[in-house]
């Protein structure tokens, strides 16, 4: 299933995940790389990366890692739980789907190299190019699902 | 230096903000609205300018707008569009404040509310998707610029010069039709900054800015870059490829240098012009574009076209009657100082220069804090403030060199100045203040010196003179006319001293009496100089 087979209702709400997946998971994983920007030193891209990765998202009780914000959404893109106790929507044919998977494949990956110690520079371009992969993803799925919404609005 | 209000749920902006911008102060984050306006009160008016975030990931009961009995779903919406709530009272608050917020235009339009609200004025957008610490930076001063009456946009820098103001109204305008854009200027003018960051900005365009440089295109591959292929379509294409004007759809794309389009390739760009469509090389499938094209050339296109080298009918279509010139930096000498500030502002944000700068006051135990930029005399000391500082001479050394490489060879020195400014302070140090980073009069000669035009004043040969020339009947006509600008502007700058003058006409100040003749003999009248001198 792709998001274009979605019912527009069904789209309405997941749009609500959706959003909160691209800001929760979109916008900070790939955030304090792209604010470097790619010419900065290897060791500020390597600081950023773990900042973005390890730590996306910070509140209270601590921080936490991309893929356990991952994993939070995770179940109602692949079909692994009702959608708000409404439906069930496997995307995970999606093409905006299939590359979050893939992109959070390589996130996991990468955030194991980081918790082992210092990485190099190689690591680091993988590691910055699976976010921005992601967060790409994301802001695409956003877009398509809301159109989706929005299809019965005349 | 601006004093700016971060309203956000998280620490991540005014973090980076601090360490990628220090030429400003940051207060908060305002977590909410509570303490967002808790802050502007004890801030009293001193907020230059708000940085808000939209989503806050906040408790219920800290949301604004917030009422009992609203449902779970309820509370995530106002969650999600909590910035456009505090952005509305924000401007009950206090209206002319400037806000930049953190999200782009097209996430703000699905807001059903948003269009109702007064977001309009003094609301800028920058997209959370893309900003890094350069894009915030030059918003930052483009917004602060227009506030105090200075023109920026990101790091297209207009001044204040009327030349340039109409410029930019005129490309406003242009940037919204959906005719090519010319752009003409000499090197280092910023056209494709311009194109960039102001046409393509302003065109409300969705689709992606494309910058091709057309001087760098073999001519063999230009119309396979310019409008894609297909496998096989020549030597070497093991695959289809999109071309430039596929992937600016939507968009803009910038031809820099389009005076080197090859004659196959102008034929077909003709095409997509008149059609809309692009055909990749070697397919036979039309595929429509919609593109905003720029173009930009140093060459004196219709010439192009009289010598056959350029196709008359593409010239005609790129709306040569709009075409916009862009003036050297040597005629818009006025802007000097604020494009000093501009550039240095946006060369602090760099990575490099901001590790050096955090080097430096580690090195030093300089506490950290914001960079201020100075010309003339040294400061009073503001604790944690890092001062760079161009002595009078020194900013009078910038005033008088000839830029032939026009705002972008400025941009390098200024940003090379400080560079060594830094270097030097921090290797020999210093016996005077840590906290002022002086760029001394040696050090931008050396660095104007190295740039390859000689100023007035560098020790170099010569002196450099600028002259209006103006037809004439006769040749003479036009040398006498030369002749008496120059010796005014010796006059002038020499006030009134022959002797000095002698010595820089003919190395011999014992000549004096013989310019003085010279200066009669021209027309010239003291009492009318030296009137002009009292003036000054």
């Amino acid at each position: 299933m792709e998001v274009s087979d979605l019912d527009p209702a069904a789209a309405g709400v997941l749009l609500e995940h959706t959003s909160r997946l691209k800001h929760d998971l979109g916008k900070y994983i790939a955030l304090q790389q792209r604010w470097l920007g790619p010419d900065a030193p290897e060791a500020e891209r390597e600081i950023a990366l773990r900042a973005d990765l390890l730590e996306t998202r910070r509140g209270p009780s601590g921080s936490v890692d991309a893929a356990t914000v991952w994993q939070g959404f995770r179940p109602w893109f692949v079909g692994d739980g009702q959608v708000d106790g409404a439906f069930v929507a496997d995307l995970s044919a999606d093409p905006d789907v299939s590359a979050l998977i893939d992109g959070m494949e390589r996130v996991t990956h990468i955030c194991e190299r980081l918790r082992n110690g210092p990485v190099g520079g190689e690591v680091i371009e993988r590691g910055c190019q699976a976010a921005v992969d992601v967060s790409k993803a994301v802001a695409s799925l956003h877009r398509r699902v809301r159109d989706r919404s929005r299809c019965n609005d005349g | 230096m601006a004093e700016i209000l971060v309203i956000d749920d998280q620490d991540r902006y005014i973090e980076l903000c601090r360490k990628a911008i220090p030429t400003h102060r940051y207060r908060g984050p305002a977590r909410n609205w509570r303490e967002a306006t808790s802050l502007l009160g004890k801030a009293r008016g001193r907020i230059d300018l708000v940085l808000l975030d939209v989503h806050f990931d906040i408790a219920a009961d800290d949301l604004l707008g917030h009422r009992k009995g609203m449902s779970d779903a309820e509370v995530r919406v106002l969650q999600r569009r909590q910035g456009l709530e505090i952005l509305g009272a924000l401007r009950k608050r206090v209206p002319d404040l400037p806000v930049v917020v953190m999200t782009s235009r097209e996430e703000l339009d699905l807001e059903d509310s948003a269009e109702s609200m007064d977001i309009e004025e003094y609301t800028y957008f920058l997209d959370d998707e893309y900003v890094d610490a350069r894009a915030l930076a030059g918003q930052i001063e483009n917004i602060l610029a227009t506030r105090r009456g200075g023109d920026a946009d990101g790091p297209v820098f207009w001044g204040r010069s009327g030349t340039m103001r109409r410029i930019r109204q005129r490309l406003g305008v242009l940037a919204r039709g959906r005719l090519p854009v010319v752009l003409l200027g000499p090197t280092g003018t910023g056209k494709s900054l311009i194109a960039r960051h102001f046409v393509h900005s302003r065109s409300g365009r969705t689709g992606r800015f494309v910058a091709v440089d057309l001087s760098t295109v073999p001519q063999d591959l230009m119309a396979a870059q310019l409008f894609g292929s297909v496998r096989g379509a020549y030597t070497g294409a093991v695959a289809d490829r999109v071309g430039a004007f596929e992937s600016a759809d939507r968009g803009t794309l910038f031809l820099d240098e389009v005076g080197n389009l090859s004659l196959d390739a102008q034929k077909m760009l003709l095409t997509v012009l008149q059609e809309g469509v692009v055909t990749r090389l070697g397919d036979l499938k039309e595929r429509p574009v919609d593109v905003k094209l720029v173009v930009a050339t140093n060459e004196d296109l219709p010439q192009r076209v009289a010598d056959g080298t350029f196709r008359a009918d593409l010239y005609m279509r790129l709306n040569p009657a709009t075409t916009v010139s862009l003036p050297s930096l040597r005629q818009r000498s006025l802007d000097l100082d604020a494009l000093l500030q501009h550039c240095l502002s946006v060369a602090l944000g760099a990575p490099y220069l901001r590790g050096m700068v955090d080097d430096y006051r580690q090195r030093l135990g300089l506490p950290s804090g914001p960079v201020d930029i100075r010309s003339g005399a040294v400061p009073s000391e503001t604790p944690g403030t890092l001062v760079f500082l161009f002595p009078e001479r020194s900013m009078r050394l910038l005033r008088r060199h000839e830029w032939p490489g026009n705002v972008r060879e400025f941009a390098m020195v200024a940003e090379n100045a400080v560079l060594f400014a830094l270097a030097e302070m921090t290797e020999v140090g210093s016996s005077e203040r840590a906290d002022v980073v002086q760029v001394r009069p040696k050090l931008v000669r050396d660095l104007l010196g190295s740039a390859g035009t000689p100023s007035p004043d560098d020790g170099s040969e010569g002196m450099s003179i600028q002259l209006r020339l103006n037809p004439g009947p006769s040749l003479n006509k036009v040398a006498v006319s030369c002749e008496r600008q120059y010796f005014e502007q010796l006059y002038m700058r020499h006030r009134g001293d022959f002797a000095a003058m002698a010595r820089v006409l003919l190395d011999d100040p014992e000549a004096a009496r013989k310019v003085q003749l010279r200066f009669n003999q021209l027309g010239l009248k003291v009492r009318e100089l030296k009137a002009r001198l009292e003036d000054r």
